[in-house]
């Protein structure tokens, strides 16, 4: 499995290095903003952009979701960190570094648990976002191998954690009842939702 | 580092800002809206917007050194989306003001449909005709 993993990377990686457009095109989207922005824009748009009342609160809670998943994305990646700290490829192999290097542990991949966390949360509210999202989400993921500072099983593995918890939250959501309604009722007596 | 963050919250404040007015322009939100046609509203994100994404895509380009770690991020995010809304309402608020009405708005982003942020605060607490 890890051989694979390394054969994997060493693959994807030797990629990059041979064509200048397309390396300064994946360090962008590999870089830690580029993403995380254009996903909380997204996230506003649905906040405020949406005409119907109905399609909007279930938007807002979508959004709520992802909130709350990408909190809960986190507890499993430092948790993950707390008994397993595997090395950045950088470190043991022959790699086209063409990012800056990361200290902190190569796996989870902790970008991937954010974005999907968010982008799975989306998708089960809004489909056409959530699809926007999701393609996003492979992207990025795509490209920190791409860029040489995760092995695949890296970014599979924050993937799996961010939509566990994306799912998770939606589970929960549905237990707590009326209660995300009532959230969304008194953010509306501050003209915020 | 404070260079960074403090670039980081100003490309986030701009393109909040720019989202606001595109949604309020689509969502007929005169009370979030810098303009009184939508058309502007839609320049003004993408003028805003556009150049913002941009410049986060090329962060590294420009800032080959240095980080601002997710803690930090979700922080100054956060601080430039609020700051970015506060001053969509103040703004709208001066740019299309009008007399206040004393039909009662609907609760939460609706209520822009109608009003203004202050005519809302003044519809609330204010003195009623």
């Amino acid at each position: 499995m890890i051989a694979f993993d390394e054969t994997l990377f060493l693959w994807i990686n030797g990629l990059a290095g041979n064509v200048a457009f397309v390396d300064e095109f994946f360090k962008g989207i590999a870089n830690d903003y580029f993403f995380i922005v254009s996903a909380c824009l997204i996230m506003l748009t649905l906040w405020f952009g949406t005409r119907g009342a109905g399609q909007r609160e279930r938007n807002q809670l979508g959004v709520i979701g992802a909130l709350a998943g990408l909190g809960i994305a986190q507890g499993f990646v430092s948790l993950t960190n707390f008994f397993l700290t595997r090395p950045r490829p950088f470190t043991e192999l022959p790699t086209n570094l063409i990012f800056y290097q990361p200290t902190d542990p190569s796996f989870p991949a902790n970008s991937a648990a954010v974005i999907f966390a968010i982008a799975v949360a989306i998708f089960l509210v809004n489909r056409r976002a959530g699809a926007v999202l999701l393609g996003l989400a492979i992207l990025h993921s795509f490209s920190r191998i791409y860029v040489g500072i995760h092995y695949p099983l890296d970014v599979l593995g924050g993937a799996a954690m961010g939509t566990v918890a994306a799912l998770l939250i939606f589970e929960l959501i549905k237990l707590l009842g009326p209660w995300p309604g009532r959230l969304l009722k008194l953010l509306r007596i501050f003209y915020l939702a | 580092m404070a260079a960074l963050a403090l670039e980081y919250f100003a490309l986030v404040f701009a393109a909040s800002l720019g989202v606001f007015q595109a949604a309020a322009a689509y969502n007929g939100l005169r009370g979030l809206s810098f303009f009184n046609r939508p058309a502007w509203g839609y320049l003004f994100a993408a003028i805003t917007t556009g150049p913002t994404l941009a410049a986060l895509f090329t962060w590294n380009l420009r800032n080959a050194t240095g980080i601002i770690e997710g803690g930090e991020q979700f922080v100054l995010l956060s601080l430039a989306v609020l700051a970015a809304y506060v001053l969509t309402l103040v703004a709208a608020s001066l740019f299309n003001g009008s007399p206040p009405s004393d039909t009662t708005p609907p609760a939460g982003i609706e209520a822009f449909k109608e009003a203004s942020f202050f005519e809302l605060l003044r519809n609330r607490f204010g003195r009623k005709r």
